[in-house]
């Protein structure tokens, strides 16, 4: 889908589910020094609905930095038809497939753009 | 045991009626996010679509104006074509209604080009169809987006669970289609061979393997070629390319069966055909009939020779998926054109008798593909 909409969200995303996930923590952490402290048990009830929202965000955080965008590279294979020689390279602006380019440098038989095509890699969050 | 009063009684059916019609407004609320997050995306890819299309135009004019170009006046022609409307033929009386319908599609066509041609003068064919097929994948997206919009609407305007339940079950089958499409607008804004293509590239290597040098265009925008294999006589036809088209491919059947007197022993078509889910793309497979997708128009007329002459008709059809179909050609398609050709080379040494004569159509937009 729009690899740009995706860019967009996860920028959106990421620092707000990196920020929420420390401050749980942080809240945690002092609920439980507290009761260290104290003993109360009411700080106990309350670090339980905190532990279940930091697991929650902990989870959407590591769903968006599992997400995967596509990123597409473009190649054409120039092959010689008569000796059989063959180069691969990024496509140049204007190409077509059994376009004529030039010569074959090996045994000067006529060169042609004989595949284009489109290979997909996944690029990370981060 | 207490048994609870009558007053607890009404006070548990009222908790429970809430809770049912909270579950219903709940439930509401998650498919109207859902499809919401959805049409974001489909405005967005519209959007990518409609700059790409505006793109395209922009440099094609610059160009020839030496930079000169009124981009107002560029993109409000732009969006008012993106805007128009094909009125498909009535069918109550079925009768001619190909005809009709071959018609309306040609002259809409043509009408298109012309007005193309009207705001870069200057444009070669295949970058006045590039942009026509542009074109046509924004006016799609803009379409599809307008739809789910016009559904997804109604549904939350009357509340309507049933309307937005319907709506988000159709979602992942329209997101694949609004999927292929975008591809398509990336292809043709770079004039590079799509899944669709495997016909004509198929078409194009017979053609350069036996050396047709001898390759004519008896009818506008379809080229024909020939050349000898073990003893037969090929035909090879196909759209002209490198710009994208898919050519009429029918009238160029017709032609070559006057100028053969019909004296054909078969006809061989290869297309990209869509896959299912649990199929493996680039699959080749065999079948008998006319290979060949759109509105029908085509098929129907070339069906309509060959029975008229009692020619077999052979298919090939490789197999891809929406997506794969419409964006730029992937590597390991390329195999499956070898093995497409391996096919129509044993087809035609099995079936057709030495001295026979046999039509190889590669049907298919030919965007990126020469000839």
């Amino acid at each position: 889908m729009s690899e740009e909409l995706l860019r967009e969200l996860r920028r959106k995303w990421l620092p707000i589910y990196v920020l929420l996930l420390l401050s749980l923590v942080f809240v945690l952490l002092h609920l439980a020094v507290n009761y260290m402290n104290t003993g109360n048990t009411t700080y106990v009830n309350w670090a339980i609905p905190v532990v279940f929202f930091a697991l929650y965000t902990a989870y959407a955080l590591s769903k968006l930095l599992r997400t995967r965008i596509p990123v597409y590279h473009y190649y054409r294979v120039i092959k010689c038809a008569k000796c059989g020689y063959e180069i691969t390279e990024e496509i140049k602006e204007g190409d077509y497939l059994f376009r004529e380019h030039g010569e074959c440098p090996k045994c000067s038989g006529v060169l042609l753009v004989s595949k284009i095509y489109r290979k997909k890699s996944l690029r990370g969050v981060l | 045991m207490d048994q609870g009063s009558f007053l607890d009684a009404i006070i548990w059916f009222v908790m429970l009626t809430i809770l049912f019609y909270l579950n219903r407004e709940i439930e509401i609320m998650r498919l109207v996010s859902e499809i919401e997050r959805y049409l974001r995306l489909y405005k967005a890819t519209r959007d990518k679509a409609l700059n790409a299309t505006l793109s395209g135009f922009k440099a094609l004019v610059a160009r020839q104006e030496k930079g000169k170009v009124d981009v107002k006046k560029l993109e409000d022609k732009v969006n008012a074509l993106i805007e128009f409307a094909l009125i498909i033929p009535v069918s109550l009386d079925p009768y001619g209604i190909v005809r009709k319908l071959k018609h309306l599609l040609l002259s809409s066509e043509e009408a298109l080009k012309d007005e193309l041609r009207r705001l870069a003068p200057k444009a070669t064919d295949a970058e006045i169809e590039n942009l026509l097929n542009m074109l046509g994948a924004t006016r799609l997206l803009n379409q599809i987006y307008k739809a789910v919009d016009h559904i997804y609407r109604i549904g939350r305007k009357f509340k309507s669970i049933w309307i937005l339940m319907q709506l988000n079950a159709q979602l992942p089958f329209v997101t694949e289609e609004v999927r292929a499409l975008e591809g398509a607008v990336e292809a043709f804004s770079k004039g590079l061979p799509i899944g669709d293509s495997v016909g004509p590239i198929v078409a194009a290597k017979l053609l350069h393997e036996y050396n047709a040098l001898k390759v004519i265009e008896p009818v506008e925008h379809t080229v024909v070629g020939g050349f000898e294999f073990e003893g037969r006589e090929v035909i090879v036809i196909k759209a002209k390319g490198p710009g994208g088209s898919t050519g009429r491919i029918d009238d160029a059947l017709r032609w070559v069966l006057n100028r053969y007197k019909a004296d054909v022993n078969a006809i061989i078509t290869v297309d990209a055909a869509l896959k299912l889910e649990g199929e493996e793309s680039g699959m080749v497979v065999e079948g008998f009939g006319v290979a060949m997708g759109g509105l029908g128009v085509e098929r129907f007329n070339i069906e309509k020779i060959a029975t008229e002459y009692g020619i077999p008709l052979y298919a090939v059809l490789i197999k891809m998926s929406e997506e794969e179909a419409f964006s730029v050609v992937d590597e390991k398609l390329y195999d499956s054109v070898d093995k497409a050709i391996s096919i129509i080379k044993r087809t035609i040494e099995d079936r057709i008798p030495e001295g026979g004569r046999v039509i190889v159509i590669g049907v298919g937009n030919t965007v990126g593909v020469y000839p």
